[in-house]
């Protein structure tokens, strides 16, 4: 899986290491560099530099991080899988471990019950990357224009995202409420809704966890767009203008495919990490009314530290893994294929 | 946070500006105004932020704050009478309200472990995502695209289930509950982000850079200082801000790996207990608080985040 | 460490009246862990004699009703030092006798004289016994509590009202003693308008996370006769669980639910009730008689403002039981220190201080006190709710069993989905399940 190409790059095909604008070419800075080398991006010094090799250095390097992350999330992954084919709970240490195959497997594939925690989190993820995507995307797009003071506004809307999302939950609540917060009153001042209960109603309370989110993280793909929209250089947009193209068709010729990338990247970033959503939605509705929105992690949550069915929730956990681990390498095969066009 | 050189804006009319100034500003308005009403409820009394209607007009006080830092009880006009009179201003804004302070609250102590935990996992996160970054950038490592993609898919698992293991591997260690278990944890987490950020970064430093500086005559790890951190600090900064904003405001680690030690202020923000329900003007406090860090982090370094977020486009 | 040789080490040091470990006075502390709530602040103010008397320095650690299972049963199964000794719920004697939670107090009790005759035989059986009713004591009854009502006496005084309510229903305003009272006087009051604000009828429990609808809906299943299972064969279940009362019991609870509680009261426990109470919303609520002292001198709802009246009847007489009792925890290192502590709180003299301070002392020498009726509003309905009381289960499995219902009774009640009857069955396919994995059935 190359990350490289991965990366959003200039829309002229140079992609990988030394993204280089092309007016940049003249502007190496560090003397005679430009003559020993051109801008190669392939080769790789392999010769001895006083003492250790390039390749010791290399792993040493990068051995540090390799065994955090073997030592904390690799073993416990690891150790997650054993888990998921025995009927261990945490909270008996010492009986003894008994392995029941897939015995976890099947109760979880089985339950109706799984399969709607599933459901909920799958409309969480789609209805607020949607919306995301919509607001982030013209949000940039406006932003881009540079009005005057656009910047100290673009830092305000930035704050939401800066919040810890269990405290976020935890004040929506509050704002939620139908006689003492001001969410109720707002609405009905500009749309005269009527009584309703954001959080209460099993209707609404998907869509309320929904509206949380995007308040929260529209920011997050606004700056990722923004990032993208800044990276396409003026020049195409003065070509395109002298070949007489209209605004609507460089918009959908130039903008979109350039900030395209950038876009699928923030996608996959939120997609992730709703996927895995937690504290937001458990402090907001305690997966409820009923079980509405009772996400994937919260049921995890549940099983595995409020019942202590350790061998059935490492099941579940290694279920989700999964699902998110082909889902992202599906979606950035996608991505590289997008890159090479 | 306009840093670049050549910006790639469709010449637009000063018309078109406006309009999109306006709309740009009546959602941040909008967006704001939850934050706004949390800050303002930060001033009410207790009774006050639970009024129905809401109250928009109020009389201001620092009762949330007081309440955020203390623990009280509340106690008989008679028992109060026969107290000495109080001797700073929080002991008797608290007794008026017919209550005494019993000691301070945890908030301070759960603020701190947020610094120690959020700063201290951030800087080792940058520090090692960029030892990692540079090793995968200039060197030829079999296996470097799968081994990037594991590194991004540690981030893939719901922290719920990663707790369920960490949590026995901790007491079996001893690292229940202490500040190195949690940031280990959070550099563990962080690193799959700054890696892949911090590859980008410095995959756009031209080598030759570094090329010229050893044929100067210094060392790897001279040229490795000189060189390219200075180059790819803007990087490094952005990087260091996400990862700051995931450590700082984590919660579901906090929850379940840590009590009374080593727990941070996101578990205790949500459950600060006033009377009867949840006490608001003291969690509208403690919000308003834990923010300031991240904010003031993050207006310090504003000008490298949207260039963090670009990759490289754009240099001078 | 080798849990139960150190706790079977400690216990052995006590039996010989040896100290653990050798230690000065300035040095001697102990942390006491409970949930955060005004209970918890009185003991904060009684814990100071002992401090004053024995020199030992109390600490507390006290965490919200929300997170107090989650966090104290984490860290009591990941073996903390934290908590000397832990005031936890009676539901966690099951588990902790079993896993080796709690030190046992039978040879303590027996060296100083501490008799379990002292105390309300129910509450020794719900606080301190494991299993239930045998002699095996594994905590000192702390805190008794029950569930009960409060309602607002000012507005129940109204004459207009008075005459309202008896025009309609044909009986006088009145703390409901029946269920269906209960309903009507909540229907009186639903959406009326009371000194310019509109008010509702009750706050009742409809929590979600931790246990409070299901706490809700025993304090309805229980006046219907509910039984947990066949008095002849433990775990049988079905016929009791689900039979035609406990599906009327239900329905009427999720009638009542949808008449007559404040609009968006769907994740209410007992600090949302609270609120909705004190803020002037409801004319009733259902909570904890533990918090009653604290409604009682409340500035903006207490004294003549507020009375209180035990749960309701329908067929029988019953209260859900709450309360709990005192423990030493088996991992702290400080057991002797923590057995002084249960000591000094088994004396009659601080029972009545804890009574007078705002706990609920478990004490004969306080509720069989002829005065006692006489010595708070709600103490008289303390009495007579604890006469009736019924638990939830007390297995180590108790965790699974109450989630179950959790889902089960918001799912119905709350959310909407299906009927009473189904509900009742899939929490016995439920419940069954979780006794066949644990061996029981």
């Amino acid at each position: 899986m190359d990350l490289e190409t991965t990366m959003p790059g200039p829309v002229d095909g140079r992609s990988g290491q030394g993204r280089a604008m092309p007016s940049d070419d003249a502007r190496v800075a560090y003397s005679g560099a430009e003559s020993r080398r051109g801008a190669s991006a392939t080769a790789r010094p392999i010769a001895r530099h006083r003492g250790l090799t390039d390749r010791s250095i290399a792993w040493l390097c990068i051995a540090p991080t390799l065994l955090l992350l073997l030592a904390i999330n690799i073993f416990p992954l690891l150790w997650t899988v054993y888990l998921s084919f025995t009927d261990y709970r945490a909270n008996r240490p010492g009986v003894p471990i008994e392995w029941v195959g897939t015995r976890n497997y099947e109760r979880l594939l089985a339950s109706e019950d799984v399969w709607g925690y599933l459901q909920a989190t799958a409309h969480f993820v789609c209805w607020s990357i949607a919306l995301q995507v919509i607001l982030g995307f013209g949000l940039a797009l406006l932003i881009n224009r540079q009005f005057k003071g656009h910047a100290t506004w673009t830092t305000l809307i930035l704050l939401p995202m800066m919040l810890s999302p269990a405290v976020v939950g935890t004040f929506w609540t509050y704002l939620f409420q139908p006689q003492a917060g001001i969410f109720n009153y707002m609405v009905n001042f500009f749309i005269g809704a009527g009584d309703f209960t954001m959080i209460g109603d099993v209707n609404l309370a998907p869509w309320a966890i929904v509206l949380v989110d995007t308040w929260m993280w529209t920011p997050y793909v606004m700056l990722i767009c923004l990032a993208g929209l800044r990276s396409i250089p003026q020049y195409i947009y003065e070509a395109a203008e002298v070949d007489r193209a209209s605004a609507w068709r460089q918009f959908w010729s130039i903008t979109v495919p350039m900030v395209l990338p950038f876009l699928m990247l923030a996608v996959m970033f939120r997609a992730i990490e709703n996927f895995k959503m937690f504290d937001l939605v458990v402090e907001l509705t305690s997966g409820g009314p009923g079980s509405v929105t009772e996400l994937a992690s919260i049921n995890l949550k549940r099983e595995a530290f409020e019942k202590w069915r350790t061998g059935y929730s490492s099941a579940f956990a290694v279920i989700l893994f999964v699902t998110v681990f082909g889902a992202a390498n599906i979606y950035v095969k996608l991505l590289n294929r997008m890159k090479q066009r | 946070m306009s840093v670049d050189s050549t910006p790639s804006v469709v010449a637009a009319t000063p018309l078109a500006r406006r309009v999109a100034g306006s709309l740009v500003i009546a959602y941040a308005l909008i967006s704001m105004i939850p934050l706004v009403w949390i800050f303002m409820t930060s001033f009410k009394t207790p009774s006050d932020s639970i009024a129905y209607p809401p109250k928009v007009v109020f009389e201001p006080t620092v009762e949330g704050y007081v309440n955020l830092f203390t623990n009280r009880s509340r106690q008989t006009p008679e028992y109060l009478a026969s107290l000495p009179p109080p001797e700073t201003w929080y002991e008797e804004l608290v007794r008026s309200r017919n209550m005494v302070i019993t000691g301070p609250s945890r908030f301070v102590g759960r603020y701190w472990n947020s610094l120690i935990i959020g700063f201290g996992s951030t800087f080792l996160a940058v520090f090692l995502g960029t030892l990692a970054a540079y090793g995968f950038s200039r060197f030829k490592v079999p296996g470097e695209g799968d081994l990037l993609f594991f590194i991004l898919s540690t981030r893939m698992m719901p922290p719920i289930a990663v707790a369920i293991p960490i949590f026995l591997m901790y007491r079996q260690l001893g690292l229940s509950d202490t500040h190195l278990g949690m940031i280990l944890l959070y550099t563990s987490v962080n690193l799959s982000l700054s890696v892949w950020l911090l590859k980008g970064f410095i995959d756009e430093i031209p080598r030759e850079y570094e090329e010229a500086a050893m044929v100067d005559g210094y060392s790897r790890l001279q040229a490795f200082f000189r060189v390219v951190l200075p180059q790819a600090r803007t990087g490094i900064a952005a990087t260091a801000i996400f990862c700051l904003i995931w450590s700082w405001n984590e919660y579901a680690f906090a929850l379940l790996l840590t009590s009374g030690t080593a727990q941070t202020a996101p578990p205790f923000i949500p459950i600060i207990i006033g009377e009867g329900g949840l006490d608001w003007p003291a969690v509208a406090a403690g919000t308003t608080l834990f923010l300031l860090p991240i904010v003031l982090f993050t207006v310090l370094l504003r000008k490298h985040l949207l260039r963090g977020i670009t990759f490289g486009a754009v240099r001078k | 460490m080798n849990k139960g040789r150190a706790s079977a080490l400690a216990g052995a040091a006590v039996a010989l009246g040896l100290q653990a470990t050798p230690t000065f006075a300035q040095d001697q502390e102990l942390t006491l862990c409970w949930a955060a709530w005004d209970p918890a602040n009185a003991l904060t103010e009684l814990s100071k004699d002992f401090t004053a008397k024995s020199g030992i320095k109390m600490n507390f650690e006290f965490v919200p009703w929300t997170s107090f299972a989650d966090r104290f049963l984490n860290e009591l199964n990941s073996g903390g030092e934290l908590c000397d000794l832990l005031i936890g719920d009676s539901q966690w004697l099951g588990g902790s006798a079993t896993y080796g939670h709690y030190v046992k107090l039978n040879d303590f009790f027996a060296q100083e004289g501490i008799s379990m005759d002292d105390f309300l035989p129910a509450t020794v059986e719900a606080y301190s016994t494991w299993p239930k009713g045998s002699t095996e004591y594994w905590a000192l009854p702390a805190m008794g509590d029950a569930l009960g009502w409060v309602y607002r006496k000012d507005w129940f005084a109204r004459p207009e009202l008075q005459q309202a309510f008896k025009e309609k229903y044909g009986y006088d305003l009145a703390p409901p003693a029946t269920w269906d009272q209960l309903k009507d006087v909540a229907t009186f009051f639903q959406g009326r308008e009371i000194d310019g604000k509109t008010v509702y009828g009750a706050a009742i429990y409809t929590e979600r996370g931790s246990e409070g609808i299901t706490m809700g809906v025993t304090e309805a299943l229980y006046p219907w006769g509910f039984q947990y299972q066949d008095p002849e064969q433990p775990y049988q279940m079905d016929g009791y669980v689900n039979s035609p009362d406990a599906v009327a019991a239900l329905e009427f609870y999720k009638a009542l639910f949808e008449c007559c509680t404040p609009p968006g009261h769907t994740d209410a426990y007992m600090t949302t009730n609270l609120d909705a109470y004190r803020s002037g919303q409801v004319a009733m609520q259902m909570n904890w008689f533990a918090f009653f002292p604290g409604i009682a001198k409340d500035d903006q709802v207490g004294g003549d403002r507020s009375g209180f009246f035990v749960n309701p009847k329908a067929k029988i007489e019953a209260s859900a039981l709450g309360g709990q009792g005192i423990s030493v925890v088996s991992y702290s290192d400080n057991q002797d220190l923590a057995l002084e502590y249960i000591k000094w709180f088994a004396e009659p003299e601080v029972q009545k201080k804890w009574w007078a301070l705002g706990g609920y002392s478990c004490h004969k020498a306080v509720l069989e006190d002829p005065n006692f009726p006489n010595t708070a509003p709600f103490a008289a309905d303390f009495l007579r709710a604890m006469s009736g009381v019924k638990d939830f289960w007390q297995e180590p499995t108790y965790a699974e069993l109450l989630q179950a219902m959790q889902k089960r009774t918001h799912d119905f009640v709350v959310a909407d989905q299906g009927t009473a009857q189904e509900a009742l069955d899939k929490l016995v396919q439920d419940w069954t399940q979780v006794f066949e994995d644990d061996g029981k059935i």
